[in-house]
């Protein structure tokens, strides 16, 4: 089996006295799909924060890809290949969908400013490297017909996509859906889930880690879930096994009297 | 063209480029500064009273004003940037009154409130005007649709999204902030150049917050938008500057005429006359080909 990708032991982060995760551990390994479920509050995002270093955890650590990365700044850990992707979709607007896979791709752009300025030949031909890469994403996805389209003049469903599909677009090691179908209707969730299952198929070295607090979309994509509550793990293992669990029962439908 | 219309031109090719410095600045990367002219002021000063005083070539100290404005930048950049935007825009505001007042604090150099007159007479001021004005649209127009440009409408829109793209935030926001004070610093030696006479009222904040509003006019996000808001509206005065209303020139109330039409804009397009528009030449190729297309159909249906 290959390597463990991502690998947390004991992760912890409080808010005030509020204590929003505590002693989270996670494994992820390339070409699996693990899901984080657990009600609002649960705790869920900060997870996600944590990991892709928007915040400080205050207690655990962190490796990826067999590095230590607690000490590292959340542009580090994407340089070093964790994408992510936002609860509401940010999409760079004032940017059609090409150009916003494009920014994915940017901060490894080896021209300089100077040549920018003065758009040398050097200039132009990593700029062709950039929108071939870019394009490549897009047509894998089958998104490419929708380059030219400003982000706001696609369906929620789409932009959704476009936003995967830039997070995708660098080729990272670990990509991290928060909530991808949040705001989504019935339709799009299918939909999504069609997608997702292919991403799978078409970046097999791909470790992706989802949130949902929607228990059917979670079963149905991952191979292993960690169920949240108030900041605490109260169960993991296989979709079958969770749905099983009484106390996952009791969290999610709430205990009977 | 008489004396006044040469005048006129170069003034709007300094406006002009001061506008599009701060559209690089406030239009791709979200920094709002109220000090640019802060910049001019620098570079004007510096390269005029350095010149005098010191007995050298005003182009030699004219590249030392535009390095020390750089060097200006950079410092008030590194600390403040990292801050969050609304506070960097009021470190501008005091950086631009620090500059005033140093104007007025070396009087001996600078002759204070009075003016400082001492500015030899330049040949061929609108050619250079003219010819730098293209060359620094052309610069942030590059800028623009570089990775650069796309990094920093991303910042610009969202810094956290933008950093989880592995983008350098910080350190592009420097650059950029940088680029647009060196623009400004040497339009502000332009401007003294056209003036002959600069005073420290010539670079206060009303030309400042002027700036803003002919970028917010035309639309941030658009840098043509940006050139023809800015060469228009600092044309219309001029039209106007030998009617007079109560007693005094039309032209005196071009303040008052700013913030309406800006605070029309604002509620009613905030986005700016022209949005996202740019002006390029697609439309010219498509009609080629279209010329092209009927002249082919043309022959078949000879036939």
């Amino acid at each position: 089996m290959t390597d463990v990708i991502l690998k947390t032991i004991g992760l912890s982060k409080a808010f005030g006295g509020v204590c929003a995760v505590q002693d989270f551990s996670v494994e992820l390994w390339p070409g699996t799909i693990r899901g984080i479920i657990g009600p609002n509050g649960a705790g869920k995002t900060t997870i996600f924060n944590i990991l892709s270093r928007i915040y400080d955890e205050d207690e655990g650590s962190i490796e990826l890809d067999g590095q230590d990365v607690t000490s590292k700044s959340q542009i580090e850990v994407a340089r070093m290949g964790l994408s992510r992707t936002f609860q509401n979709t940010r999409l760079f607007k004032g940017l059609n969908v090409l150009d916003n896979v494009k920014v994915a791709l940017d901060h490894d752009g080896k021209y300089s400013m100077f040549s920018a300025l003065f758009k040398l030949p050097f200039r132009n031909k990593q700029e062709r490297l950039i929108e071939e890469k870019a394009m490549s994403c897009l047509k894998l996805l089958n998104l490419d017909e929708y380059a030219d389209r400003a982000p706001s003049n696609l369906s929620y469903g789409y932009q959704r996509r476009v936003e995967i599909a830039r997070g995708l677009a660098n080729d990272p090691k670990v990509l991290m859906l928060d909530e991808p179908a949040a705001g989504l209707n019935p339709e799009e969730t299918v939909m999504l889930m069609a997608f997702i299952k292919d991403i799978q198929e078409k970046y097999p070295d791909l470790a992706i880690l989802v949130i949902e607090h929607r228990m059917e979309l979670i079963m149905n994509l991952s191979d292993h879930i960690y169920v949240q509550d108030s900041g605490i793990t109260i169960a993991e293992g296989t979709p079958a096994e969770i749905q099983n669990n009484p106390r996952v029962l009791a969290a999610y439908l709430g205990e009977e009297d | 063209m008489s004396v006044y219309q040469v005048g006129l031109i170069i003034q709007v090719c300094i406006t002009v480029m001061t506008v599009v410095a701060i559209f690089a600045m406030t239009g791709l990367a979200g920094m709002f500064s109220m000090g640019q002219a802060a910049y001019m002021a620098i570079g004007a000063y510096v390269t005029f009273v350095l010149s005098k005083t010191l007995q050298i070539p005003f182009y030699l100290t004219g590249i030392f004003a535009i390095l020390l404005s750089i060097f200006l930048a950079w410092l008030i950049a590194v600390p403040t940037l990292k801050l969050r935007r609304d506070y960097f825009a009021f470190i501008t505001v005091g950086f631009s009154r620090m500059v005033g007042a140093l104007i007025l604090y070396f009087e001996d150099y600078t002759r204070g409130a009075i003016g400082f007159t001492k500015i030899p007479r330049v040949d061929g001021l609108l050619w250079l005007s003219l010819g730098s004005l293209v060359l620094f649209i052309f610069w942030i127009r590059n800028l623009k649709y570089s990775r650069f440009g796309r990094m920093a409408i991303a910042l610009k829109n969202d810094e956290i999204a933008a950093r989880s793209f592995g983008i350098d935030v910080y350190h592009l926001k420097i650059k950029i902030y940088v680029l647009a004070s060196a623009i400004a610093s040497f339009a502000g030696i332009l401007m003294a150049m056209r003036n002959r006479v600069i005073t420290p009222d010539s670079f206060s904040w009303k030309m400042s917050t002027e700036m803003q509003i002919f970028l917010f006019f035309g639309g941030t996000n658009s840098l043509t938008g940006a050139i023809l808001s800015a060469a228009g509206l600092r044309m219309i005065p001029e039209f106007v500057r030998n009617v007079n209303l109560f007693g005094v020139s039309m032209q005196e109330y071009r303040m008052i005429a700013y913030a309406l039409l800006i605070t029309l804009v604002l509620s009613f397009r905030p986005q700016g006359l022209l949005g996202e528009k740019e002006l390029n030449f697609r439309w010219v190729g498509k009609l080629l080909e279209r010329i092209k297309n009927n002249t082919v159909t043309g022959k078949e249906s000879n036939d």
